[in-house]
């Protein structure tokens, strides 16, 4: 392990080398611009590739391409890029093609606040591109953490053959950190599992597994003969509209995330046990969050924090475990996004802390709030 | 040097004149030579030569979790109109270091201050004005005593482009008889 001081866009970009990550196309865009300035200088010293597209779009669009033919592969953007991406985004999900997306939410809607942080794009990130389809969203919120949380959106990106979304802040993307970078031998990268050996290429159906399993699909060019298609399709990647066949795999493509959520989950509950009051809140937040429940617990009073590191799937089991009747208290730097998931699955109402006016939740109005509820 | 529990610095320039990365090298030393864990976030207007810049430094035993500063206890300036457009959060008792000639008569009892010619000293003195981070982080070094004459010496030449170690040493020597 070594310590090195940079700020969350570069983590992102060395962790993704490490990772495996060898293709990045983007679009560069505050606070995101780093992570592409970045990968474009450590791509083409481990002989991997770097574009800059015409748009996110296309980038995007570029980022698949390179994934289906067996590269791990990346984009970056921020809020009104991270809207164009949806469309492909949507393919991806439909394809069942691995890559990481990053997001470093600035304030919006529209162009916003460039350069300032936000948590506006939580719900868009679960839902941002159209149709049921299933998503992985981490948010890790600490440095080194978020080196760990890269790679392993790109190991849960090929273990499920899905996008994997990464959701950083203005804040955490721009801050220089310390970040235990860990040696190559302290990491596990997985690959995606690709059709055994001695098969058909010529009658091989690719989508076709066992109900919680990703799909097998061949990389390109290997001689398969196979489709990919954005349009609902069969076994063989082939359009249809037979009900049985579009049901088939669109609860395939739902099981293989759904049935595994206990093992994408990952949360940090933090002096909960005896809490009175429980902070929920993820990302930049979750910081200030820490710091005013260390300030009032040497007052004495009983606060604690339950922190979601992968906010989609969303946490239900562990968040209902750790709170049990206590008192919530929901921090977002949103009009309200996640709480409408806290309560759904508490099934109550909780108390909230919100803020989107460009400026960060400060362990001050953390604690006053805190007082206020207990 | 007392033992540092938490420590907050500010640089406030104009974009270009090199306090940003004075900023940086000093995050980076006390990581590595005091086992401290360290923050900086620079701040850039859209105009980023000849805008108000700043970068703010957090210095902690543990690890830092508000990664914002709160209450500023050194606060480095050398231009007027960025050290009024970034005092906010100075605490009562900070050190503050001003441009001799590039800030205004300021006086406060509240504060420490010290006036120090830093961009005329690295120009003619040291004999290149981009020394200027250097001599920055030097002063701030002995002003905080956040890390000694003898780790900076060992830590400059490594970290400056090559072929500029020994003006920046020079440069870490003036800083620590400025003040």
């Amino acid at each position: 392990m070594k310590k090195v001081v940079m700020p969350g866009n570069e983590t992102v970009a060395h962790a993704a080398i490490a990772a495996g990550c060898r293709f990045y196309a983007g679009y560069p865009i505050t606070p995101s611009s780093e992570l592409a300035a970045e990968m474009s200088k450590l791509l083409p010293r481990v002989g991997g590739k770097f574009i800059q597209m015409e748009d996110e779009i296309a980038s995007m669009a570029a980022a698949i391409g390179a994934s289906v033919a067996g590269m791990k592969s990346m984009t970056a953007t921020s809020g009104p890029g991270f809207s164009l991406k949806q469309e492909h985004i949507g393919l991806a999900c439909m394809m069942e093609v691995p890559v990481v997306i990053v997001n470093v939410m600035r304030g919006g809607p529209s162009t916003g606040l460039p350069t300032h942080p936000a948590q506006g794009d939580v719900m868009q990130a679960r839902w941002g591109t159209h149709g049921d389809h299933p998503i992985i969203v981490l948010a890790p919120a600490f440095p080194t953490e978020i080196y760990m949380e890269t790679i392993r959106a790109f190991n849960l990106a090929e273990r499920y053959r899905n996008p994997v979304i990464l959701l950083l802040d203005e804040i955490l993307a721009h801050t220089y950190e310390v970040v235990e970078v860990p040696e190559e031998d302290e990491i596990t990268l997985e690959e995606r599992k690709l059709p055994p050996s001695g098969l058909d290429r010529l009658d091989f159906y690719t989508y076709e597994r066992h109900e919680g399993d990703p799909p097998l699909l061949p990389n390109f060019f290997q001689g398969y003969n196979f489709h990919f298609e954005s349009l609902a399709h069969d076994e063989m990647g082939f359009p249809t509209t037979d009900p049985e066949k579009v049901a088939y795999l669109s609860h395939l493509r739902e099981a293989k995330i759904e049935k595994h959520k206990e093992k994408i989950w990952k949360n940090e509950s933090y002096l909960v046990e005896d809490a009175e009051l429980v902070v929920f809140a993820y990302g930049s937040v979750a910081r200030a969050a820490k710091e005013a429940i260390d300030r009032l617990r040497a007052e004495g009073e009983k606060v604690g924090l339950f922190r979601p590191i992968t906010l989609w799937p969303f946490p239900d089991k562990p968040l209902k475990r750790a709170v049990g009747k206590k008192k919530v208290l929901v921090a977002e730097m949103n009009l309200g996004q996640m709480v409408y998931e806290v309560e759904r699955v508490l099934r109550r109402d909780v108390a909230t802390l919100l803020k989107a006016d460009g400026t960060p939740i400060s362990p001050v109005e953390f604690t006053e709030k805190l007082r206020e509820e207990l | 040097m007392k033992e540092i529990t938490h420590y907050e610095l500010r640089f406030s320039a104009i974009g270009g004149q090199g306090i940003i990365t004075a900023g940086a090298m000093l995050a980076e030393a006390v990581v590595q030579y005091k086992g401290l864990y360290a923050i900086h976030s620079p701040r850039y207007t859209a105009q980023v030569r000849g805008g108000p810049t700043k970068v703010d430094v957090i210095v902690d035993k543990n690890p830092i979790y508000f990664p914002k500063t709160t209450s500023v206890d050194y606060y480095l300036s050398t231009s007027e109109k960025s050290f009024r457009t970034y005092f906010q959060d100075i605490k009562e008792g900070a050190i503050i270091v001003l441009d001799s000639n590039l800030v205004e008569e300021f006086n406060d009892p509240k504060y420490r201050i010290y006036r120090i010619p830093l961009i005329e000293t690295a120009a003619k003195e040291i004999g290149n004005v981009v020394t200027v981070s250097t001599l920055s982080l030097a002063v701030t070094a002995k002003l905080t005593g956040l890390l000694t004459r003898e780790e900076l010496e060992d830590f400059i030449p490594k970290r400056v482009p090559r072929g500029y170690e020994e003006i920046n040493l020079k440069a870490v020597r003036l800083g620590y008889t400025l003040v």
